[in-house]
């Protein structure tokens, strides 16, 4: 919910201060004393942040400090993480506030987030006006790729990962009969219609589909899906279901989908997240049937094992997909300062530089990283293991 | 550069310019705002409207459904149908995520996010039941269809009013938003109305205020600036106000006041100045005129005189002011006084007198005196004022000039006799030099020989003497020292004098001499002769020499030339004196004071032309009964004078050398012949100088040089020896006259003259002139 209050009749002064002073004064008066303020540091005397536009709890707060701890504390500028600072209301407003605040921070040369693709596209506009270059970690809506300039995906967009699942289902899972269950959202729909676009161009056609509001295994009440999964399963007899839902409706849609025929195989699009769910209230037969595209697993090199090291010694838990890419987000913003881009403009300019003749990808936990185009080679397939403990 | 005025005319526009921008600015602001606003309010009822309007298929559909769930039950019913409702609900869900909300935070209250989320779960729950139960209607599980249609149909009503909740919730922010915005509208015109208003009355009032308070008094100020610049101090500004301007005005009104009595003060000072500075000039020009200038009271005393005034009488200051002029002046021009002042007083316009004053040492001063008489304004004599200028020196001169003219006459009379007498004496003492020098003869022959040539040297002494009244006598310049001279003069006087006159001398220096040694005795003889003849009764001659160093006054005065050191011979009497009036004569020829044949009145004459003609000065200073002192300076000689040469033995003649005498006089002529031959030179004489020319001309003469006299009829020896010169200018002449013109020495080295011979010569001299003349050094025997 939003902070902002309606407010009530105002008097004169205040109408004029705020109708004739703010917006003439504050934009010329604000920025002129901020950029005095600011010529009198020199810009190696600055400590340069970058904004996390993501509200974290004790687990976020504790990865951004192993990424904080990889940052060269001798360093001149200094470069720190500036935490969310909103106070969240579920409010759409939050992200926006958060955006404009980081936007208004001189120090702030670049910012990590937003969580989901509707909020970033909600905080793209603010962060463009300002020109703060903006590391989207996980988000993968399309709607994003078509936004701004200065937006830098990790992530490989939805449409890329939908291909990803078609070929996995075919050529992988041998599907021969391939349907697909999604959310009908940005990312459900940007997945389907990846996943459709793949067939087709493939020379193949989905045998089914069909979408679903979200909200259909709520509170333990799962008919509406039962209902919804029965019915591709009798419309398409797929061998293979490709789902785009979240990991309760993907665990839900899984068990319905079981039931009806315990032969059918499901690839789950990367929003399943078997950490979100209670894995072990799965049966081995719906363990077997599962597969879940993960965007990182970690590496064999040194430096994603440094990583996983200390998040393991921070957190006591392995990193996730999304904090091995919000990790690399953050480093990349590092070695931009390292390199001598203390700016906003010059960050933006050095991140658009990479994988280009002027500068070869960055290599970060995640593998390379350049933004010339998506980066589909994160996509990697998983399956839970069994009860045993067995893949 | 803008003034005062431009400067806040141009501060006055830019803050009404500055207003308007800005009101301008918010107009441009707000309604764009205004329309934005509405815009994104049609646009979110748009979004709602779409919303609803998917709110509302989903509703069609739960009826559709329902009425076709009941058509379900018929076994021939195709439960495909069911499948298009499928479609429809899915494409209403992917129709609801595609609406891009309007993310203004501004225009979204809290109600409306909320009853955004809540009608967006509302609408979730009834599409998910919908899907379900279409799901279960397609395979044919009618029980969990109808339990997933009955819920969704519960869900509608929730939905509606769900939709309603949000409609309205935006169409009162929507209100709300409009209405701030109409406020803010109507706030900012008012704002800018009463700033107009301000403005309007504002401006021209303030306008007036500066121009009343400010400009105008700066104007005023400026124009009594010019003013005061053009040197006019007498402005005033009005200082009728308490403000700053008024101030200012008193403090100019106070400054330029100042000003005005500063000028005055020093208009007073620079007219004193200048009057002290005239009365200075004048005193100036008083004090140092090369005049005597003099102010006298009517009565004639002295009212003011200057410094030349004071120099002429020979007095102080303090000793003339005040003092009648008649006191100063000489009792014999008593009369030119009483018969000058009478004519100054009576107003005659410039009066001119030459007279005498005494001076305070008792000399005399020679003056002209030029008088006027000073009057009052109203023409009553105030003053007469005198110029005096001392004429004493011309005066002195003039009677230099008198006894110059008189001693050239006397010149040109001596110079006559003295020339006949030196032939005459030529003869005398050649001859008797030629028995002096005859060795045949006997030794009293000789002895009475030698006493005549002696004797025949005087006079020719005694002739030159005589040229030297005239200053044409040529005299011999010879070293010699004073001591012997003095000596000599002194011996002399001690053995003629009376005894009763005490001689006292007393010779302080070993001074070297240049000139005629028997002249200067003669001169310095006669000096103490004259003393002698002031001391018939006896009393003290006293002749001291001493080194001297006059003055360069007292060297110009006396006409002495040079400026070397001089010797001066005192020669003091304690006689009888001579008063002014006989001092002021005594140089004058033939001026005595003694009885008729005691004196011929030359000897002082003679004195003052010898000194004369040795560059000397004599100075006479007398008072009767006190006696006289003469004192005689004369330059001493070079000290790279030769010494005083010895006594030269007769140097012989020049082996084979010839010689022409060419003279008028036979008795000159043949002792010339004589001596010469008796030197030992082969000798011919004529008697004027064209023969001596004839015989010349003839080509082998022989002759090796030619004695010429200087006077002959015919052709004088100067025409002779231009002549003889000009056909032989190599033949060497020598010159021999008892009248000789210094003058004409430079004529005569022109003419081919190599020696000069003074009549009479002595034997000796003649042989040092021929071998001189003949270049050669004479050998002594």
């Amino acid at each position: 919910m939003r902070v902002s209050r309606v407010k009530g009749p105002q008097s004169a002064v205040a109408l004029v201060v705020s109708r004739v002073v703010a917006p003439v004064v504050v934009p010329v008066v604000v920025p002129v004393v901020v950029l005095l303020l600011s010529a009198g540091c020199s810009p190696a005397d600055r400590e340069l942040r970058v904004g996390h536009a993501v509200p974290v709890g004790d687990l976020g707060r504790a990865m951004n400090r192993v990424s904080e701890g990889f940052f060269d504390s001798s360093a001149v500028p200094r470069l720190r993480i500036a935490p969310w600072t909103v106070v969240r209301t579920n409010d759409l407003g939050s992200e926006t506030g958060q955006a404009e605040r980081f936007a208004s921070d001189p120090g702030v040369v670049a910012v990590v987030g937003h969580s989901g693709s509707k909020n970033t596209v909600l905080a793209a506009p603010i962060y463009a006006s300002a020109g703060v270059p903006v590391l989207v970690p996980t988000a993968t809506s399309r709607l994003l790729q078509d936004a701004r300039d200065d937006l830098f995906l990790l992530s490989p967009p939805d449409d890329v990962e939908g291909a990803f699942l078609a070929d996995h289902a075919v050529d992988s899972m041998a599907g021969r009969r391939v349907a697909m269950l999604y959310v009908a959202d940005a990312f459900g729909i940007g997945i389907h219609e990846g996943v459709r676009d793949r067939m087709a161009a493939r020379g193949a056609t989905l045998a089914g589909e069909a979408a679903v509001a979200g909200r259909e295994c709520t509170q333990g009440e799962s008919g509406a899906m039962r209902g919804i999964t029965r019915s591709l399963l009798a419309r398409s007899r797929p061998d293979v279901v490709i789902v785009a839902l979240s990991s309760m409706q993907t665990a839900c849609a899984l068990r319905e989908m079981l039931a009806i025929d315990p032969a059918v195989r499901v690839l789950a699009a990367d929003a399943f997240d078997p950490t979100e769910i209670n894995v072990r209230q799965l049966s081995d037969l719906e363990r077997a049937a599962l597969r879940y595209v993960v965007l990182w697993e970690p590496s064999d090199d040194a430096r994603t094992q440094e990583y996983v090291r200390r998040v393991r010694a921070e957190t006591g838990r392995d990193p996730t997909p999304a904090h091995a890419l919000t990790h690399d987000a953050f480093m990349l913003v590092a070695q931009a300062i390292a390199e001598g881009n203390t700016s906003r403009a010059a960050v933006r300019d050095w991140l658009h530089s990479l994988g280009t003749p002027a500068h070869p990808p960055v290599l970060g936990v995640t593998g390379p990283i350049a933004f010339t185009g998506p980066r589909g080679t994160l996509l990697r397939v998983r399956r839970l293991p069994s009860s045993h403990g067995s893949p | 550069m803008l003034t005062l005025r431009g400067a806040l005319l141009v501060a006055t526009v830019a803050a009404v310019g500055v207003l308007l921008l800005v009101v301008s600015g918010i107009a441009f602001v707000i309604a764009p705002n205004a329309a934005t606003l509405r815009a994104r309010a049609s646009r979110t009822l748009n979004d709602f409207g779409q919303q609803s309007m998917h709110a509302r298929s989903l509703e069609h559909v739960v009826g559709e459904v329902t009425l076709l769930a009941a058509a379900a039950r018929q076994p021939a019913f195709d439960r495909d149908t069911f499948d298009l409702y499928r479609q429809r609900v899915e494409a209403v869900l992917r129709s609801s995520s595609s609406i891009q909300p309007n993310l203004q935070p501004e225009t979204f209250s809290p109600a409306l996010s909320a009853a955004l989320e809540v009608s967006e779960v509302a609408a979730a729950d009834l599409a998910g039941s919908l899907l379900g139960a279409i799901g279960a209607f397609q395979v044919g599980d009618d029980g969990l269809a109808r339990r997933l249609l009955a819920h969704a149909d519960s869900l509608e009503e929730p939905l509606r009013a769900r939709m309603e909740d949000v409609t309205t919730v935006a169409l009162a922010d929507l209100a709300r938003a409009e209405e701030r915005l109409a406020r803010d509208a109507r706030y900012t015109l008012l704002f800018v109305g009463l700033w107009l208003l301000v403005a309007m009355i504002a401006v021209p009032s303030t306008w007036w205020m500066l121009q009343r308070r400010l400009f105008g008094p700066l104007a005023a100020l400026d124009a009594s600036l010019t003013r005061i610049q053009t040197g006019d101090l007498d402005v005033t500004l009005p200082a009728t106000r308490a403000d700053e301007m008024g101030r200012l005005a008193m403090h100019f009104n106070r400054t330029t006041a100042e000003l005005r009595e500063q000028r005055a003060a020093l208009g007073r000072a620079a007219a004193a100045a200048a009057v002290a500075e005239s009365e200075q000039r004048y005193r100036d020009v008083f004090e140092h005129a090369a005049v005597g200038l003099a102010e006298l009271a009517l009565d004639g005393s002295y009212l003011r005189i200057n410094r030349a005034m004071c120099a002429i009488l020979g007095r102080d200051e303090r000793e003339i002011v005040g003092h009648r002029f008649t006191e100063f002046t000489h009792p014999e021009d008593a009369t030119i006084d009483m018969q000058a002042w009478p004519r100054l007083l009576r107003g005659e316009p410039i009066v001119r007198i030459e007279k005498r004053y005494r001076r305070g040492d008792g000399s005399t001063a020679s003056v002209h005196v030029t008088g006027a008489l000073l009057t009052e304004s109203d023409g009553s004599p105030r003053q007469v004022i005198t110029v005096v200028q001392d004429v004493t020196e011309q005066r002195r001169l003039e009677h230099e000039l008198l006894q110059s003219m008189k001693m050239d006459a006397v010149g040109q009379l001596a110079g006559g006799v003295a020339h006949d007498f030196n032939n005459l004496l030529a003869g005398i003492i050649g001859y008797a030099e030629l028995l002096e020098h005859d060795a045949g003869q006997s030794t009293e022959v000789r002895e009475d020989a030698q006493a005549i040539r002696r004797t025949a040297t005087r006079g020719a002494d005694l002739a030159r003497s005589l040229l030297t009244l005239a200053r044409r006598n040529p005299h011999r310049e010879e070293p010699f020292a004073l001591q012997d001279l003095m000596r000599e003069t002194v011996d002399l006087i001690r053995r003629t004098f009376d005894r009763r006159i005490t001689v006292d001398t007393s010779i302080d220096t070993t001074a070297t001499l240049l000139g005629d040694r028997s002249l200067l005795a003669n001169a310095l003889l006669n000096l103490a002769l004259n003393a002698r003849d002031a001391m018939p009764n006896g009393g003290t001659l006293s002749i001291v020499s001493a080194i001297a160093n006059p003055s360069t006054t007292f060297r110009v005065r006396n006409g002495i030339p040079g400026s070397g050191p001089m010797v001066c011979i005192a020669v003091r009497d304690s006689g009888n004196g001579m008063s002014p009036e006989v001092l002021a004569r005594v140089f004058e020829p033939f001026f005595t004071t003694k009885a008729l044949g005691k004196g011929t009145g030359l000897g002082l004459a003679m004195v003052y032309g010898t000194i004369k003609d040795h560059r000397g000065a004599i100075v006479i200073e007398s008072e009767v009964g006190r006696g006289t002192s003469a004192e005689v300076y004369l330059p001493c000689a070079a000290d790279d004078l030769a010494p005083i040469a010895a006594a030269r033995a007769m140097p012989t003649a020049v082996a084979g050398a010839r010689v022409l005498v060419v003279d008028d006089e036979d008795l000159v002529r043949d002792v010339a012949v004589r001596m010469l031959r008796r030197l030992g030179y082969a000798t011919d004489a004529v008697e004027d100088g064209i023969v001596a020319i004839d015989r010349l001309d003839a080509p082998d003469h022989g002759f090796d040089v030619v004695l010429l006299d200087g006077n002959m009829p015919r052709l004088n020896g100067i025409e002779t020896a231009r002549r003889i010169h000009a056909q032989h200018p190599a033949l060497p002449l020598v010159y021999a006259s008892g009248f000789f013109d210094p003058a004409d020495q430079e004529d005569l080295r022109a003419l081919g003259f190599r020696e000069r011979l003074v009549k009479p010569y002595s034997m000796e001299a003649l042989a040092r002139a021929i071998a001189h003349a003949l270049g050669r050094a004479p050998t002594p025997t």
